[in-house]
């Protein structure tokens, strides 16, 4: 398990009615993922070391308490995204079966970074939750729980869902789950997008009307879910459509959109060339300037994420619990 | 001026008032000032007259809303801010003394803290240790703030209204025995400059020197003494810091013989500095040792027989300068 | 809300870090050698806080600073040549010798005073917060403090009433991960004690006000985030909190063994440290070319020089001095 307890804190506090992503709920939450795994009977349950504190807090108020053995993992401690990532990636070397992340999508992205390989599961804790659904944190680390025991076809209640991988000049340069946004603002700065004004284009890979941020504008514009095998890349503008799309918690925004182009999976996209940061499932994180050619593709080599109610539900009718 | 006798609440509501209609950048701060009108209702119908930005209730966080005055003074408002007993100075100390007190002068001279805290002090109503000291010589010891202690309505009235035109910060101390006596006070506004003591009886054979509440004992103890033929001088300083020294020291001279009446505690007090300006400036006048009269070193007690017992009051005031009278 | 920052404000932002940066450096070494008297606390490492704070504030606001408030003074236009006079304690200083490094102040610019004292600096600040509502609606007060801050009381107390009476007000807490020896939230291998129940910004929200959670050493983050937090006060709706994740490469005060922390954690802090990150990110975005930048870095240094040699001549204060500036009044 992974917490990160900088999910959910960013400025869009300022700018909408997002709730701030409290350190003591996260821990909460991480205690009741804890008994979740605990309950479905995993041996050894593994918690990252965060700049927070947070993770060491679950494993001091559970430790002892219950059959899973609990294990701090230690990491640099940056306090980035790259605690998050090497976590990720200690863990998978330890042979992790499952990873549950308290986060938003953003954590899930990192800790796909590190661990592609392993089935992920996330709590939702940040601003937007594209890849987590609102489940008890419970029921998440007990379905990531029955995942890592086995002994039972899971099907495609755990599948790979679809990525969107990033090339500039033609060397893969990095990856988001969700959406690739082009800002027209030049450098990375508070990360977060909040901004629709300064967004040029977007691809995406996926958008459910049920979804906030930039997923939003594609979900109300072509609702399209992690199953389908295609994506879009939208440029925004007038002439085509419009939307009212939630971009923050509480913040609708019409957004017109320009053109659509529909994308299918191992096609590349070249993005319309200029100075961007591009901003990663929603976090501004690469800096691209004109010179740069940047192309976008979408692939099925995204991460594995495991439907929680499917993987319950299997469980229950096969009296594997 | 036209006079009428008023109390020492009304006077100093009165001060308020005028003050803060002649100049918008005067606030009153502190807790239940506003719709309560003050615990002890000193600020009583001033919410009505001058609204809820500058009538402001405070919250029980006496370090948040000091600080915010004294910060507020440092850019210009004039606040004055009530600290309800001048025993919570403790959860405030620190904005009083190591701020307001030092910013002028740890910052070259450059600012003006014009904040006024007024508080109430004082012993006599079995408030116990925690609702009854003075304190004020604490406040006196920390150089940067003014220390201004009335005793009559009048001097009530215009002492507040010149704290509040003065550009420094300091506290104005209201001892709460006085708030029901009355007195003769101007209906218009005027001012009492600092630094200036009052004869408040004039006399030939013993300086009293008292504060607050413990100038009224000593006007009493001294009428008493009159009858037995003990003229006594009896001498407010109004405001300890500054000091008028010249005062006192003329007044000795005279009299040749000192008793301090001095309602804080006994040790490093203000009774003690007092003697030590006597002792080393106008050693050669005395006829007599120099009499402290003070609260011992014990915390005020609650049961009106003890604290009957260590308060100073106008039969210790007769009996010591009897000592004095006797000495010759 | 517009967040394109112009070039011209990008390079003032950058010429500001490094004048900041090569003053607390020479304060080190000046410190070393003997020419400092009294307690210096430094600030490099956490000058993206300052900046990025402080360059969206306009004429009639104003700040409260620390005990390491020399980053705040400099953003806030102090004059640098009074600033290191005022290090020496000499009678050029910008408060006559009788501040030193940790009581700098220059109202007429809006910088209300470091302080001597762990978080009083906040109640201060909310007390500005307070004059500018009530007198010049639009203006904002910071309150700069650290990590070590928010366990006082009266920043507490600041926090409340602040939020009751909707100041106009932004709180700056720069956690630099340490309050003097003690560890701010997650305990290491050299410091397992910590100064805080894991979050500063949770407080802040437990009192209704809006917090976010900003990195410390990305100037435009911090920029950002400010210009959010400022813009709302602006508006009047009221005070917000900025949780500023930073690190301070000098000791707690100038002298400091930091036993209480490893060469390594440094280390790692400093590859993501906010000038050379900044620099860049303006040479990538076509802003400067290093060759400029770096003649902006080599003109900070002459000019914090030329502070120096100018404090070291400078007079001292006349010993009657030490009684004037007590009162408004002469002195009693």
């Amino acid at each position: 398990m992974i917490i990160n307890p900088d999910a959910g804190k960013d400025i869009r506090r300022l700018l909408s009615s997002a709730s701030y992503s409290g350190n003591f709920t996260k821990i909460e939450l991480g205690r009741r993922v804890t008994l979740g795994l605990d309950s479905a009977g995993v041996d050894e349950v593994l918690v990252m070391h965060d700049n927070g504190g947070l993770g060491e807090d679950v494993v001091a108020s559970l430790e002892g308490k219950i059959s899973s053995r609990l294990t701090l993992i230690p990491t640099r401690g940056t306090g980035t995204v790259l605690d998050t990532i090497e976590g990720a990636s200690r863990m998978k070397d330890l042979g992790v079966k499952s990873l549950v992340v308290v986060g938003g999508d953003g954590t899930l992205r990192a800790a796909f970074k590190g661990a592609s390989e392993v089935p992920l599961a996330t709590v939702s804790a940040g601003t937007n939750n594209v890849t987590g659904a609102f489940y008890d944190a419970s029921l998440v680390g007990y379905a990531a729980g029955l995942v890592t025991v086995g002994g039972v076809e899971l099907g495609d209640a755990v599948r790979r869902v679809k990525l969107l991988e990033v090339f500039v000049d033609g060397e893969p340069r990095d990856v988001a789950v969700i959406d690739v946004a082009g800002i027209r603002i030049p450098y990375v700065g508070a990360r977060a997008v909040f901004e629709v004004e300064s967004i040029a284009f977007a691809v995406f890979s996926k958008g459910e009307p049920t979804d906030v941020g930039l997923a939003s504008i594609l979900g109300f514009l072509r609702p399209t879910g992690f199953d389908e095998d295609v994506g879009f890349l939208v440029e925004f503008g007038n002439g085509f459509s419009e939307v009212n799309a939630l971009i923050m918690p509480g913040v609708f925004k019409r957004v017109g959109v320009r053109r659509v182009e529909r994308l299918d999976v191992g096609s590349l996209v070249s993005i319309p060339p200029g100075t961007y940061t591009l901003a990663l499932d929603g976090e501004r994180e690469l800096e691209v300037c004109s010179s740069d050619e940047v192309k976008v593709m979408l692939s099925r080599k995204g991460p594995l994420l495991i439907n929680v109610p499917k993987v319950l539900r299997i469980c229950a009718m096969n009296k594997n619990y | 001026m036209s006079e009428r006798v008023i109390t020492f609440v009304e006077a100093l509501n009165e001060a308020l008032s005028l003050e803060m209609e002649r100049d918008p950048n005067v606030i009153v701060m502190g807790e239940d000032v506003g719709v309560y009108g003050g615990i002890f209702g000193v600020s009583k119908g001033l919410l009505e007259r001058f609204g809820s930005d500058r009538v402001i209730d405070t919250p029980i966080s006496e370090g948040g809303f000091i600080g915010a005055a004294i910060g507020a003074s440092a850019v210009g408002l004039r606040p004055v801010v009530e600290l309800m007993f001048v025993d919570f100075f403790g959860v405030t100390m620190d904005q009083i003394y190591n701020q307001a007190a030092k910013m002028r002068y740890m910052f070259g001279g450059k600012i003006k803290v014009c904040v006024t805290i007024r508080t109430t002090i004082g012993g006599g109503l079995s408030a116990a240790a925690q609702h009854s000291q003075v304190l004020y010589s604490i406040f006196a010891h920390v150089p940067g703030l003014k220390a201004i202690i009335p005793s009559t309505p009048y001097d009530a009235k215009g002492l507040l209204i010149s704290a509040i035109r003065d550009d420094n910060p300091k506290v104005f101390f209201e001892h709460k025995l006085l708030y029901g006596v009355k007195g003769p006070v101007p209906k218009e506004s005027y001012t009492i400059p600092f630094g200036v003591a009052d004869v408040k009886r004039e006399g030939s054979d013993v300086t009293v020197i008292a504060l607050a509440y413990m100038v009224h004992e000593a006007l009493k103890a001294a009428e008493e003494l009159a009858k037995e033929g003990v003229s006594v001088e009896v001498i407010d300083p109004r405001t300890i810091v500054p000091f008028d020294k010249e005062t006192v020291l003329k007044s000795v001279k005279k009299t040749g013989r000192v008793v301090i009446v001095d309602e804080d505690y006994d040790r490093c007090g203000f009774a003690s500095w007092v003697a030590a300006i006597i002792a080393d400036e106008a050693f050669e006048y005395l006829d007599a040792p120099v009499k402290r009269i003070t609260t011992p070193n014990v915390p005020i007690p609650f049961s009106p027989t003890l604290e009957r017992e260590i308060l100073p009051n106008a039969q210790k005031i007769v009996k010591a300068v009897r000592q004095v009278v006797r000495k010759i | 809300m517009s967040i394109l920052v112009p070039r011209d404000k990008l390079i003032e932002m950058y010429s500001i870090m490094v004048l900041i940066r090569a003053f607390e450096d020479r304060a080190h070494e000046l410190f070393a050698a003997g020419k400092l008297p009294g307690f210096v606390h430094l600030y490099a490492g956490e000058e993206a806080v300052a900046v990025g704070v402080i360059s969206n504030l306009v004429k009639g606001d104003y700040i409260t600073s620390t005990h390491r408030g020399h980053g705040h003074c400099i953003a806030m236009g102090c004059d640098i040549k009074g600033m290191m006079a005022e290090l020496y304690g000499k009678r050029t200083g910008i408060c006559k010798g009788k501040g030193g490094s940790m009581h700098i102040a220059d109202f007429e610019i809006g910088m209300l005073g470091a302080n001597g004292i762990v978080g009083a600096g906040v109640p201060l600040a909310v007390g500005a917060a307070l004059a500018l509502k009530y007198r010049s609606p639009g203006n904002v007060a910071v309150a700069f403090f650290g990590d070590g801050a928010m366990n006082q009381g009266c920043v507490m107390e600041a926090l409340n009433v602040a939020t009751i009476w909707k100041l106009p007000i932004v709180f700056t807490v720069e956690d630099n991960q340490y309050a003097i020896s003690m560890r701010s939230m997650a305990p290491t291998k050299l410091q397992p004690r910590v100064a805080t129940a894991r979050s500063f910004a949770e407080r802040a929200v437990g009192f209704g006000i809006t917090a976010v959670t900003v990195d410390g050493m990305d100037v435009l983050a911090v920029y950002e985030a400010a210009k959010a937090a400022i813009e709302r006060a602006r508006r009047g709706e009221g005070p917000s909190l900025l949780d500023c994740k930073t690190y301070r490469y000098y000791g707690h005060f100038e002298g400091d063994p930091m036993v209480y922390r490893s060469r390594e954690e440094i280390e790692e802090w400093r590859k993501r440290d906010p000038i050379r990150l900044f620099k860049e990110r303006l040479i990538r975005m076509g802003v400067a070319t290093e060759h400029e930048l770096e003649a902006l870095r080599e003109k900070a240094l002459k000019e914090v020089e030329e502070a120096v040699s100018r404090a070291e001549e400078d007079p001292y204060p006349e010993p009657s001095e030490a009684y004037t500036d007590v009162f408004t009044d002469p002195y009693y």
